[in-house]
């Protein structure tokens, strides 16, 4: 994955300016920055809801301009801060009216998910309705269900951003393994602003204001004291220790 | 309600433009009987020697002048018509919308919103069709009973004739009426749900692309669709075939008539000027039958109108429908002056007991809680997802209907926790933001005045007063649908600053920091602690930053509560407490 001097703003004021970034096949890069640096629009570009205004996004070596959009959004796939439920059924929800993924792969992923208790309370199991916007679905089950979607396609990049946000610190550790086993292969870009989020990445980059002011090898940068990241790192402990 | 009592309470909601309405269409139907005798006159005196001492030209004056005066007449009507029809259909909206405001608000409509709008929109419609066509079926029925009185003088035989066909249509209408009503209600529920899909998938249009399944949701809506084609069809079918019977037995009535008349006219007892003067009243009685006829298939579709519009009312009686309320927008200073609490108001305690809310869908929720906030503390709720942290606090503001328990403000039973959960006494913010397509100024005060420089406190509370320097216009930035150009985490804070610009005894929060930075929100809890003076504080969190500084926290557990106590008693004594805590520090 290579950005190429991307410049880009929903208005006259670029929310990002002049990035460039590059990505291996299988790499993992943490995305950092404050609230507002422009790490969601980052991500946005990636799948083309928009395009950039100067530079280009390659996959592969492909300008992602040239790839037909269903191509490029079944190869890639993102899971975001908000979540969207439409009024339909578990099942519904998750697949998105697909019928070749089977019922035993659903059940399969949400109990891979941790959701199995939740599955077993469902009365209809997987046609139970969920009202729009979720209902009786607290946010933190939303948004694994956002995670369950994903698993249940087979993309070959995936964006994560901020997708744990809402969930409980014990209920992200349980998800980490089907993180682990979800990014096996794939390259992947996780958002986040808190720093637990990022420690499965090969790569660090460090956003502010649209920006991009710091980025390396992750254990390159937390051993290099000056960095902006190991002191990140050295904040984010005292937050533990409050 | 039944619906003929649903109609009385309509018409009674303004009467005068009612009994206006029906006055001036009664007139307007009755008008044609003048030029009805004046066409007899007319055709007698061509025949006739001895006629009547107007002369031919003052005939056709009369007609003509007959003709204006009902076309006057017709333009009144239709102010009256309009006038009294939308003052109905609006009352019917209003209490629609404030009982849905009224219902507790994570549970306001029992559908989505798209299926809401399509309620608001047709059935209302459909009741305002039936109730206006009342009018001309009455004024029609007098002009019925005047013509049948005339035409009984000259030809009784022929003027049984005539109205034939009006007890075919009231027949037909009659033996239809199970079907009608269920073709309708079948295609008001299809239409429901396109409505109701074109609102999901425009706002689901992120989840939909990225999951690539533009062309599955289409099929799926192209589905959806073609059942509301169909449905339609059939509802279309009917309605038009019983206007096809009620009109074509009226054509079939002409026809003897003009047979029978034939005949009559041969044996002399039946003059030229009486033929003209029953195909003259034949077009209007004939279109009396056959409007007749529509106005039973609206009020039997109204019938299905009420069912649907009592179902959104969620077992509301539905007399709440049509209560005689004032269509006039309250005056604006209203909502400022409510904005003062008296001393003996303020929050002391609040105390919940025996709190209970079960989803009805999947009979998950929280039971028997109990929970006491004092003046100024601030009190955590954590626990892990699903465990009914939300549906707590949402139970407790009002915001789902509870199923069992008290709460008492200062030892005092609130009864409607929906009502009075509401700044200066309580505030709240959800734990996903609902922001608007306006600027963040009006997001943030929702036409809450801006009084002492509350928005400038409550923007450096939330943490944002860095942001506005990096938005194109500052504080009147539009900030698109649903807050779209503002991250997550300014979104977040946003709704925070709507919370804090109104001044409140007590705060709560739902999730509020959860798309922060650390810095961003250790700033944000700090300058909370310092800025929100004796405000008491109930904050739903699991992050470190709150419940360290909490001075009391509630473990929740598959919705009871499973421990309570200061941060170092539940980090000593609380198992899940210090999973929950330790899940963070093991990884970081």
């Amino acid at each position: 994955m290579e950005l190429d001097g991307i410049t880009f703003g929903y208005d006259d004021q670029p929310t990002l300016k002049e990035l460039h970034l590059r990505l291996k096949p299988g790499e993992v890069l943490g995305l950092l920055g404050r609230t507002g640096s422009g790490k969601t629009t980052l991500a946005r570009l990636l799948l083309r809801f928009y395009d950039p205004q100067q530079g280009c996004i390659r996959l592969a070596g492909t300008d992602i301009r040239e790839c037909k959009l269903a191509e490029l959004r079944s190869k890639a796939a993102l899971v975001t801060q908000n979540i969207e439920i439409l009024q339909g059924s578990v099942r519904d929800n998750l697949t998105f009216y697909d019928d070749r993924i089977t019922d035993e792969a659903i059940i399969g992923v949400l109990r891979e998910l941790g959701l199995r208790g939740w599955y077993e309370s469902l009365p209809e199991g997987l046609d139970t309705p969920l009202a729009s916007g979720g209902g009786s679905l607290s946010a933190g089950e939303a948004q694994l269900l956002a995670f369950a979607r994903v698993f249940l396609t087979d993309p070959g990049v995936v964006v994560l951003d901020e997708a744990s946000s809402r969930l409980d610190p014990l209920t992200e550790h349980r998800l980490e393994q089907a993180v682990d086993k979800l990014l096996t292969n794939r390259t992947c870009i996780i958002i986040a602003h808190r720093l637990t989020t990022v420690q499965r990445a090969d790569q660090i980059v460090i956003m502010e204001q649209g920006r991009i002011v710091e980025a390396g090898p992750r254990t390159k940068l937390a051993s290099d004291p000056e960095s902006r990241f190991s002191r990140m790192l050295a904040a984010g402990l005292e937050e533990v220790t409050v | 309600m039944t619906t003929f009592t649903y109609m009385w309470r309509l018409i009674c909601y303004r009467r005068g433009w009612y009994i206006a309405n029906a006055l001036m269409w009664t007139i307007i139907y009755l008008m044609p009987i003048f030029p009805g005798l004046i066409t007899k006159a007319f055709f007698d005196s061509l025949t006739i020697d001895s006629a009547v001492g107007y002369g031919t030209w003052g005939l056709i004056a009369l007609l003509l002048a007959a003709a204006l005066a009902r076309s006057a007449m017709v333009l009144i009507g239709f102010i009256t018509d309009v006038n009294f029809r939308f003052r109905m259909g609006m009352v019917l909206r209003r209490n629609l919308l404030e009982h849905i405001l009224k219902e507790p608000g994570a549970r306001a409509i029992p559908c989505s919103p798209g299926e809401a709008i399509s309620h608001f929109r047709d059935d209302v419609d459909q009741s305002e069709e039936a109730v206006s066509w009342s009018v001309d079926v009455f004024g029609m029925t007098c002009f019925a009973a005047v013509s049948c009185f005339i035409l009984i003088r000259i030809d009784a035989q022929m003027t049984m004739l005539v109205f034939l066909p009006l007890v075919i249509v009231v027949l037909a209408a009659q033996l239809a009426t199970t079907r009608l009503q269920k073709y309708r209600a079948d295609s008001r529920e299809s239409t429901a749900k396109v409505t109701g899909a074109i609102s999901e998938m425009f706002g689901s249009v992120q989840a939909i692309q990225v999951a690539g399944a533009e062309k599955r949701v289409i099929d799926r809506f192209r589905k959806l669709n073609d059942d509301r084609r169909k449905t339609m069809l059939k509802d279309k079918l009917m309605t038009e075939a019983l206007d096809s019977i009620f009109s074509n037995s009226v054509n079939l009535g002409t026809g003897l008539i003009l047979l029978l008349a034939g005949q009559k006219m041969r044996g002399g007892e039946f003059t030229v000027g009486d033929f003209s003067l029953f195909v003259y009243y034949l077009t209007f009685v004939t279109q009396f039958i056959s409007n007749f006829g529509r106005f039973l298939t609206y009020f039997k579709q109204m019938a299905v109108a009420l069912l649907r519009l009592t179902g959104i009312l969620q077992g509301a009686p539905a007399d709440v429908l049509t209560a005689p309320n004032s269509l006039h927008l309250q005056d604006e200073g209203m909502i400022s002056t409510a904005a003062k609490l008296s001393a003996g108001e303020k929050l002391e305690r609040l105390e919940a007991s025996g709190l209970t809310y079960r989803y009805p869908e999947t009979g998950r929720g929280i039971a028997d809680i109990d929970l006491e906030l004092k003046r100024g503390t601030f009190t955590v709720i954590t626990g892990p997802i699903g465990s009914g942290k939300t549906t707590l606090v949402r139970t407790l503001l009002g915001l789902l209907p509870q199923d069992g328990g008290t709460v008492r403000w200062n030892g005092q039973e609130v009864k409607e926790p929906g009502d009075f959960f509401i700044p200066p006494r309580s505030a709240y913010t959800a734990q996903v933001p609902r922001l608007y397509s306006d600027t963040l100024r009006e997001n943030i005060l929702l036409g809450h005045p801006d009084k002492s420089g509350q928005l400038v406190r409550a923007l450096h509370t939330a943490v944002l007063e860095d942001d506005l320097g990096h938005l194109q216009d500052g504080l009147d930035t539009v900030i698109g649908p649903r807050g779209v150009k503002l991250s997550g985490g300014q979104a977040q804070r946003t709704a925070a600053a709507r919370m804090l610009v109104r001044d409140s005894e007590l705060y709560v929060f739902d999730d509020l920091s959860s798309a922060l930075d650390v810095e961003t929100e250790q700033k944000l809890w700090s300058r909370l602690f310092r800025e929100r003076g004796d405000a008491t504080c109930l904050v739903v969190s699991h992050r470190k930053t709150a419940l360290a500084q909490a001075d009391h926290i509630i473990v929740m557990k598959d919705g009871r509560i499973e421990a309570e106590g200061t941060a170092e008693e539940l980090l000593a004594g609380n198992e899940s407490f210090r999973r929950l805590w330790h899940g963070d520090e093991s990884s970081s």
